[in-house]
């Protein structure tokens, strides 16, 4: 480290360290930013794997690959994964990267605990695999983990919850860190009405993360004490109920579905104006959809239970708040569209990605208000149709924004151009292949073929051979992605500082790449 | 965290302090509006007899108590170094401690380590054997500048 | 509002059925076969139609910006941002089109709700991995498996028409009958799915939720557990015999006869060679989906029986799991579920099958008398 030491001899350079252990001992925002990315690549594609191998297994009827129980073992593994190891700490790494540029903001308020908030994640990440080779098997009770099925698994269920635990306590840390960044570190003049629309919708994620991640804890708590210390909380033979379970899971794990949804809202509402050239229409009424939707999914948890048996008066309660979404989503999608009308578009790659996004989202929102009409919810219920619905907001939907952010401000990250021709194909690979694999499995829905089935009854063997090889279009092109970021990183032509000719905000203003510590005086917002 | 450095006819002060864009009252609304949903949900579900949400709730507040303390606390530290003629003087509150020191410009010398990997920099001056550390507010970059400028002070 | 949605959903549903004629339902629900599911097939008609107009109308505007303002076209930047008037519009005109849909939506709602007056009610339990019927004003009681043989799903033998979608007893009903369904569940969560019967509700354990459906064809209606329910979720078919009164009567009638048989197989008793033919049977359907054909079981997961210490040690402790199962494991009590014989049977096949070679066995008295004649009450039939 002695280069360090002397580096106020010569004022260019700032030496900083290097080796494993800057990693594990790194506060700065940028560095744990792309250890969030990196980690979530990894995480995509171990649950990738585990999703072709599920399409592989579906191909035909019959058991070819996989056992049953093995079969559900990947299901599961491949929805907590995703969830928790892959679109979440994303975004996380999106917010830490790109908040502190964006309120020009030297580091995030908390940076030791935001080095704590990353390193337990990977902890929790290998607890997770690693149950895989376990006696018994990784957990396969899905990964809405509802008991008494829950109650029934080996010791990898233990460890499931505890690594449920970690990611929690990592996702608390994480979440605090970015509201007071938020709160207390913008820059003189930058109001809060004023804040860039993906932190925004970071601020809006951390508030639904802090008020609901509580709630996931005590519920795998109580999981663990009745699968291990003779608790009943869900055991109706002791006088509980196994019903509660799913409306304390649903009650956090609804707005968990807008924590996986709303940075991408952001994203996308970043990228739109830069390519078309022209400011986001109605900023103020995209703040108050985004504000409303959080507030909304506190009350509709339980249209995930229409099938429970609860009263009409429920059922109708749950039916009409969530059909309520529909009205600030839609304006959500009318605001972008407006955003293009009328611009002056080019269409990158970053571009291609988020019209995608609002063209596919909006499609996962359509079946998410059919979804929303109870009689016809009862009826799609964990078929197909469900599976196809989230996956077009969880991938079309969450994920396709994510690369749309990567590669937009993969230029401001690396100081280098990514390159366009191969992200395009990433772009097409992934959007037609994304398609073939989901599309069909609205219909396999509608015609009553169940999800997390390893086998099929014979009339549903066309969809699901369509399914099975947009699949595996689908996840190879993904590996043309990880070429593109590491070329990037390598080399390519330089970045300008403002990389896009359409692009606004304060993080455009520092070089490319943005040196190690931005704004050591604060800039001033007019 | 800004610093500014005046330099009137003869004295050099350089002054910083961390950023805080929350006043008190906001900082007091942003931290009940955080805790009342997470205590309020967890109270109802405990009263429907599923209590154990109840102490994943405590932590989670208590945590975040901290970090509002933290923030509120943060609010009224400084930072203020003096260079005038050869009067050296250094005053600071930092983590609740006031402090004072006076030194002679002619015995100060000043120390830049950035040892710890991933670490920020340290900046200390040193004079009659005892380190005090300045520029704790500043950025890695910053902290450099400001040592690189200490030094030609001192040479003059 | 009301009349335009009810024109336009009949409209869609006939546009539907036409496309459907030839593509057999493939890209729409399934043929409803009762009022609820016929209620339910056009309501998302009509909200897909809605849909798909709203989809054209903003993605038109969508792409139509798409093509012709963009900059290789050179059109310049507008820098409009904000349009209150815009803003109001675009949030009410969505929200009278929900109230479109919810209205139709609530009717349904309320009607498949409504349980009262039923002609005939029938308890259905789930375990893992079958269906448990009761029929509470006729007496009859009957599980019903999955009949398609292991060999098809192994993939080796040519798969049948119903693959997976067929069991050895199926659930029949008289046409016309307004059905009761108090379902409730054994082991873990489950749910009863009919689609053409439009009738689905989870099976939970320790409740009983209620649904209903009133057949209108005589016909074979299929469907499948929608709730994971652990390993053999997927095979565990639902069938449903819809037959004419007449029918019904006589099925009735047959399988009262035989419940009377397996009455009197609990109180005779078995040779050996007896028990051991008819355990397989009972084990295969009961016992093989875990414990596996060749009674090894799968290591971590399920115990093997061959060379067990209970399948090898005394005959008490051996009939006292099968009876009362293990708690917080997947093995169930069967006590409830086999009758004296059954259980006897299964206990003395497991005993000598495989490398058990024990050679006592178990006689259906001594399961009675294991019982206690207390709460481990014999179920009526099987």
């Amino acid at each position: 480290m002695s280069d360090a030491a002397h580096a106020h001899d010569d004022h260019g350079h700032h030496a900083h360290p290097t080796g494993i252990m800057r990693w594990l001992t790194t506060t700065n925002h940028k560095d744990i930013g792309s250890m969030y990315l990196w980690f979530a690549l990894i995480m995509l594609f171990a649950a990738g794997s585990m999703a072709l191998l599920i399409r592989a297994e579906l191909f035909q009827p019959g058991m070819q690959l996989t056992h049953p129980d093995f079969f559900n073992q990947l299901t599961t593994m491949h929805g907590l994964i995703m969830i928790f190891g892959v679109i979440m700490p994303a975004f996380s790494g999106f917010a830490n990267w790109q908040v502190p540029l964006m309120l020009g903001a030297p580091d995030m308020a908390f940076p030791r605990m935001n080095n704590w908030a990353f390193w337990i994640l990977p902890v929790a990440g290998l607890l997770l695999m690693s149950s895989f080779l376990l006696p018994g098997g990784a957990v396969a009770g899905g990964w809405t983990m509802y008991p008494p099925l829950f109650i029934q698994g080996g010791i990898s269920y233990d460890l499931t919850i505890l690594a449920v635990h970690i990611m929690g306590l990592s996702s608390i840390m994480g979440s605090i860190n970015i509201i007071t960044t938020i709160l207390n570190m913008r820059a003189p003049g930058l109001t809060l009405m004023k804040m860039p629309l993906f932190v925004w919708t970071w601020l809006i994620t951390a508030y639904l993360l802090i008020a609901t991640m509580p709630v996931l804890a005590g519920a795998v708590t109580m999981l663990l004490t009745d699968r291990n210390f003779g608790t009943h909380f869900f055991n109706a033979a002791g006088g509980g109920d196994p019903v509660m379970f799913q409306h304390i899971f649903w009650f956090f794990a609804h707005p968990e579905v807008y924590i996986l949804i709303l940075p991408a809202f952001g994203i996308v509402s970043q990228i739109i104006p830069t390519f078309a050239r022209k400011p986001l229409f109605g900023y103020a009424s995209m703040v108050y959809a985004t504000a409303s939707i959080a507030i909304l999914s506190f009350i509709v948890w339980a249209h995930h239970m229409f099938t429970v048996g609860m009263p009409a008066a429920a059922q109708l309660f749950f039916m009409f708040s969530t059909m309520l979404i529909a009205v600030p989503t839609g304006v959500k999608v009318f605001n972008w569209v407006a955003t293009m009308w009328k611009g002056s578009m080019t269409f990158e790659t970053p571009m291609l990605f988020a019209i995608a996004f609002v063209c596919l989202f909006t499609i996962g929102g359509f079946s998410g208000l059919v979804l929303a009409i109870a009689p016809v919810d009862i009826q799609l219920h964990d078929t197909y149709y469900v599976v196809a619905h989230f996956h077009y907001v969880l991938v079309s939907g969450a994920l396709f924004s994510i690369f749309a952010g990567i590669y937009y401000w993969l230029p401001k990250w690396t100081g280098h151009m990514y390159d366009e021709t191969l992200g395009k194909w990433h772009f097409w690979l992934s959007v037609i292949g994304m398609n073939i694999v989901f599309f069909p499995m609205h219909f396999l829905g509608l015609a009553g073929m169940p999800r997390r089935i390893p086998d099929y009854a014979l009339q549903f063997t066309e969809f699901n051979q369509i399914a099975t090889v947009g699949a595996f279009i689908f996840g190879f092109s993904q590996l043309i992605f990880l070429w593109v970021v590491l070329k990037a990183i390598r080399g390519g032509e330089k970045a300008t500082s403002k990389v896009w000719e359409g692009a606004e905000g304060l993080e455009w203003t520092v070089p490319s790449p943005a040196p190690y510590h931005t704004f050591e005086t604060a800039p001033v917002v007019k | 965290m800004e610093g500014v450095a005046q330099e009137p006819a003869r004295a050099f002060v350089f002054h910083s302090s961390p950023r805080s864009s929350l006043t008190r009252t906001q900082a007091r609304l942003a931290f009940w509006a955080l805790a009342g949903v997470s205590f309020g949900v967890a109270m109802a579900f405990a009263a429907l007899g599923y209590w154990p949400i109840l102490p994943f709730a405590g932590l989670e507040i208590g945590i975040l108590a901290w970090a509002f303390d933290a923030l509120r606390e943060r609010e009224r530290d400084f930072e203020t170094l003096t260079i005038d003629g050869d009067a050296v003087v250094l005053e600071w509150r930092h983590a609740r401690q006031c402090g004072r020191r006076e030194m002679n410009r002619q015995w100060m010398r000043v120390e830049l380590d950035c040892a710890g990997p991933g670490r920020a920099c340290r900046l200390r001056v040193r004079s009659h054997g005892r380190d005090t550390e300045v520029g704790q507010f500043l950025s890695d970059d910053a902290r450099q500048q400001l040592a690189a400028t200490l030094r030609s002070k001192l040479q003059v | 509002m009301r009349k335009t949605g009810t024109r336009l959903a009949a409209w869609a549903t006939l546009l539907s059925a036409s496309g459907a004629a030839t593509a057999d339902y493939a890209y729409n629900l399934q043929a409803p076969a009762s009022q609820i599911a016929r209620d339910v097939f056009q309501l998302h008609n009509w909200i897909m139609l809605v849909c798909l107009g709203i989809f054209i109308v903003v993605f038109g505007a969508m792409f139509y910006s798409l093509i012709k303002h963009r900059k290789s076209v050179g059109h310049k930047a507008a820098h409009f941002h904000e349009n209150t008037t815009v803003e109001v519009i675009w949030t009410v005109i969505p929200f009278v089109i929900l109230m479109g849909m919810a209205y139709p939506a609530a009717r349904v709602v309320i009607d498949m709700k409504d349980t009262s007056n039923p002609d005939m009610t029938i308890k259905i339990t789930g375990y893992q991995w079958k269906w448990g019927y009761d029929y509470l004003n006729e007496g009859v009681s009957f599980y019903s498996n999955l009949s398609t043989p292991r060999e098809q799903i192994e993939n080796t033998a040519t798969k049948g028409e119903h693959y997976l979608l067929e069991v050895d007893e199926p659930m029949v009903v008289p046409v016309g009958k307004r059905v009761r369904l108090l379902i409730t569940a054994n082991d873990v969560l489950h749910a009863w799915w009919v689609p053409a019967l439009g009738a689905k509700q989870d099976a939970i354990p320790g409740f009983i939720r209620d649904s209903w459906f009133t057949a209108d064809k005589i016909g074979t209606y299929r469907g499948q557990c929608v709730e994971l329910c652990g390993k053999d979720h997927g095979f565990m078919p639902i069938v449903v015999e819809v037959v004419s009164e007449e029918d019904y009567a006589k099925w009735v009638a047959k399988k009262k006869g035989a419940a009377d048989v397996a009455a009197t197989d609990n109180t005779r008793t078995f040779d050996t060679a007896e028990l051991i033919t008819r355990g397989q049977k009972v084990y295969e359907a009961n016992c093989a989906a875990c414990h596996q054909a060749n009674g090894m079981g799968l290591p971590g997961a399920f115990p093997a029986i061959s060379g067990s210490k209970v399948a090898t040690g005394p005959v008490e402790a051996h009939i006292d799991i099968v009876l009362n199962g293990k708690p917080g494991t997947a093995m169930a009590a069967f006590g409830g579920q086999l009758s004296d014989a059954d259980i006897a049977a299964v206990v003395t096949y497991q005993r000598n099958a495989w490398d058990n070679k024990v050679g006592d066995a178990a006689q259906p008295a001594q399961i009675a008398a294991a019982r206690g004649g207390s709460e481990a009450a014999a179920p009526a039939a099987q």
